[in-house]
């Protein structure tokens, strides 16, 4: 070890003779170190915690304002208002470096504070800024957001820059008539903003190598006609709920297409009746994890189950060349209404997907290889997980990613899935003999189950996320037996906790070694190990199993 | 990217460490380096040793097992690997941070270079300017007029 012979340094002799002293190397590494690389520390660091080190020594203070990039929060500086913004403007007029790669700022914007921000952003374009980040919206609390939110308006001189290579804004206006000339831009991330069809059409024709688009909370456009030849990458997420109703009957599309396109997803909220893709003949991975939302209220009924099974029939069926897809179900927490939970549910989830398995109607065959679900894997999701392996023939990987389900919401949603299946007609078809709840193995045993699902080809099944929940686990353990038993290649079963595993948890877990394998090479394997050989972590780092 | 997994017979290469050591290495995984992707291209024997100068074979032992890691970035999803970075980085003491961040510097592998960067600079986060002197041993050499000057001069930087 080279470390070990200058950890005691001479000009230390004895002076101090403290514990901690002697735990730590005597040798300060971090003043060793070339200005280039200390800078790049302090680039990680909030502007005034770069500033405080000023105070460490007479290295540190030549150098926290000669850092290449500039970061700014309201919240970390715990300064509000006109303080943050004359805090910034202090800031800026000390920092040295001739060039930035960096400037970020995240604050609670205020109309009168246009000119102030003007400035920042003109004094980063001067020093050729590469990566700019606006985030202007007051947070208040964890992921809340003030309303109504002020948008800042981008400056003019903005719209012309050959420097910049990622734009992110966060409640930002772009100009209505401003032409855009950005030759270097391969990242535009735009949220909470009106972004229409006219501004978008402008942004592709000013951004020649534009590689990634993410629009967030969205709203504005109804069709996306992506024709860039450079743009890969295409996220929309989370449509803003438009100020009109949509009725559940009307005819309310969003278009997406783009015949470069190698990444599309669609998730969070949508605010429409259909969802079309077209020509979109690159893609090689998607992920489509949306919850159709146009009615507010009112009761579940048949006519929209019908329309989500359409829905995703549509989109299924356009995107079944796709090589990975992930789909999914979001919001799965206590905080919504139970009626929330059953909506979001059913939009994207298997159990949409189960019911069109009771209405006789199949998925398209697809030739996905890899295969990612976003769902709790409850018990009612077997009837869409089995329609979805049905329809992937190819499938090679499939990844569960677990999205939390406490047991108290899993009774929540299993209540409301009881009184809306005696409410409605279409899902009275869901009479399966599981649903019975008589025995609830045996969906997986069944030959009919068994005899469905081609699963030639799959080699890995990883299991992400997994929660100590004990009692919700057990349709996933039945899953992962059943795969156990009927793949004929596979090579591993790999579960990965994220947190503690109860004992209980891990005693059903470990059943699984146990269960007679279709495939002589199959290895299930349990990560981290010491969650699961030591799940209160008494020993960390405790060997393999 | 998926399409990295058709991994056609990769060609291996030779990284000599400046204490003589030899890795032999995939070359996808040595060429996360820029630098030596600039010396293979120079270079017309693969076949003979490629010498890291200033990385002990120690640290560069560390730096391969970060690429190899990377490498095959089709078989983890990005939350696995930033979990694995996270434990790579935690493992390491500060000495071994310092050379590790030296190698990355010399071997421009810019994952690994913001990765070390992150770990310090989350060591500096929080802390008092007493507390980051005391982890990382700096010695003040400010007397207490000059430190008292900087403080003053800077009340926006300190007041909070």
């Amino acid at each position: 070890m080279e470390g070990n012979n200058s950890i005691s340094g001479d000009s230390h002799g004895g002076d101090s003779t403290s514990r901690a002293k002697r735990l730590k190397p005597t040798r300060d590494r971090l003043s060793d170190l070339p200005d280039l690389a200390l800078t790049h520390i302090l680039s990680h660091l909030y502007i005034e915690e770069a500033a405080r080190t000023a105070i460490l020594s007479k290295r540190f203070n030549s150098i926290w304002n000669s850092v290449p990039v500039l970061n700014f929060s309201d919240e970390n500086a715990g300064k509000v208002g006109e303080f943050f913004i004359s805090f910034v403007d202090i800031a800026l007029k000390l920092h040295r470096r001739r060039e930035i790669e960096r400037f970020s700022v995240q604050f609670g914007y205020d109309f009168m504070f246009s000119s102030p921000v003007d400035d920042w952003i003109e004094f980063a374009v001067k020093k050729q800024v590469k990566f700019l980040y606006l985030d202007l919206i007051e947070k208040c609390g964890k992921n809340r957001v003030r309303f109504p939110i002020i948008e800042y308006k981008l400056p003019e001189f903005l719209y012309n820059n050959q420097n910049l290579v990622e734009l992110v804004t966060n409640a930002c206006k772009f100009s209505t008539v401003w032409l855009i000339n950005w030759s270097s831009l391969k990242l535009l991330s735009v949220t909470r903003t009106k972004v229409d069809e006219e501004l978008i059409s402008r942004v592709l024709s000013g951004c020649p190598v534009l590689e990634t688009l993410e629009l967030r909370e969205w709203i504005g456009f109804d069709k996306l006609k992506i024709e860039s030849g450079s743009l890969r990458v295409l996220k929309i997420v989370e449509e803003k709920q438009p100020s009109y109703f949509v009725h559940p009957e009307d005819n309310c599309f969003l278009e997406v297409s783009g015949p470069n396109l190698v990444s599309l997803e669609v998730s969070g909220s949508l605010y429409r009746t259909k969802l079309r893709l077209t020509d979109v003949g690159c893609l090689s991975n998607a992920t489509m994890n949306f919850e159709i939302m146009p009615q507010n209220h009112g009761p579940k009924n048949s006519r929209y189950v019908v329309r989500d099974q359409d829905i995703i029939r549509e989109v299924l069926g356009s995107l079944c060349f796709v090589k990975a897809l992930t789909i999914g179900a979001l919001r799965y927490n206590e905080t919504l209404s139970n009626v929330l939970f059953f909506q979001g549910y059913m939009t994207l989830s298997p159990l949409a997907v189960s019911t069109c398995e009771a209405y006789n109607l199949s998925f398209p065959w697809s030739e996905r290889r890899s295969l990612t679900l976003c769902i709790p894997m409850l018990q009612w999701d077997h009837f869409g997980v089995a329609s979805l392996l049905h329809s992937s023939p190819c499938l090679e990987t499939l990844a569960i990613r677990l999205s939390y389900c406490s047991d108290t919401s899993a009774s929540k949603i299993l209540l409301v899935y009881h009184e809306t299946k005696c409410r409605t007609s279409v899902e009275c078809a869901l009479e399966h003999p599981f649903s019975n709840n008589c025995d609830e193995g045996y969906y997986w045993k069944s030959w009919s189950t068994i005899s469905k699902c081609p699963l030639h080809h799959l080699k890995t099944v990883k299991v992400i996320g997994f929660l100590e929940s004990c009692t919700s686990m057990k349709p996933l353990f039945q899953f992962l037996e059943f795969l156990l038993r009927n793949s004929s290649a596979l090579l591993e079963i790999v579960i990965q906790a994220s947190r503690y595993v109860t004992q209980g948890t891990i005693d059903e877990a470990l059943k699984l070694l146990d269960v007679p394998t279709a495939s002589p090479d199959v290895v299930v394997q349990y990560e981290p190990s010491h969650l699961w050989v030591d799940p209160f972590n008494v020993h960390q780092k405790s060997a393999l199993v | 990217m998926a399409s990295t997994s058709t991994s056609t017979l990769s060609r291996k290469l030779i990284l000599k460490s400046s204490d003589g050591e030899k890795f032999e290495v995939d070359e996808n995984v040595a060429m996360q380096s820029q630098t030596i992707k600039h010396m293979i291209e120079d270079l017309d024997d693969i076949n003979s040793p490629i010498p890291v100068s200033i990385v002990t074979g120690t640290i560069l032992s560390k730096v391969i097992e970060y690429c190899k890691k990377h490498a095959t970035e089709d078989s983890d999803s990005d939350e696995q690997l930033k979990q694995w970075d996270k434990e790579y980085a935690n493992n390491m003491d500060l000495n071994t941070l310092y050379y590790l961040l030296l190698a990355a510097n010399y071997m421009e592998i810019k994952g690994l270079l913001e990765l070390i960067t992150q770990c310090v600079a989350d060591m500096i986060k929080g802390k008092s300017p007493e507390e980051i002197r005391a982890h990382f041993n700096i010695k003040n050499d400010f007397t207490p007029q000059e430190e008292a000057n900087i403080r003053n001069e800077n009340p926006w930087a300190f007041e909070n």
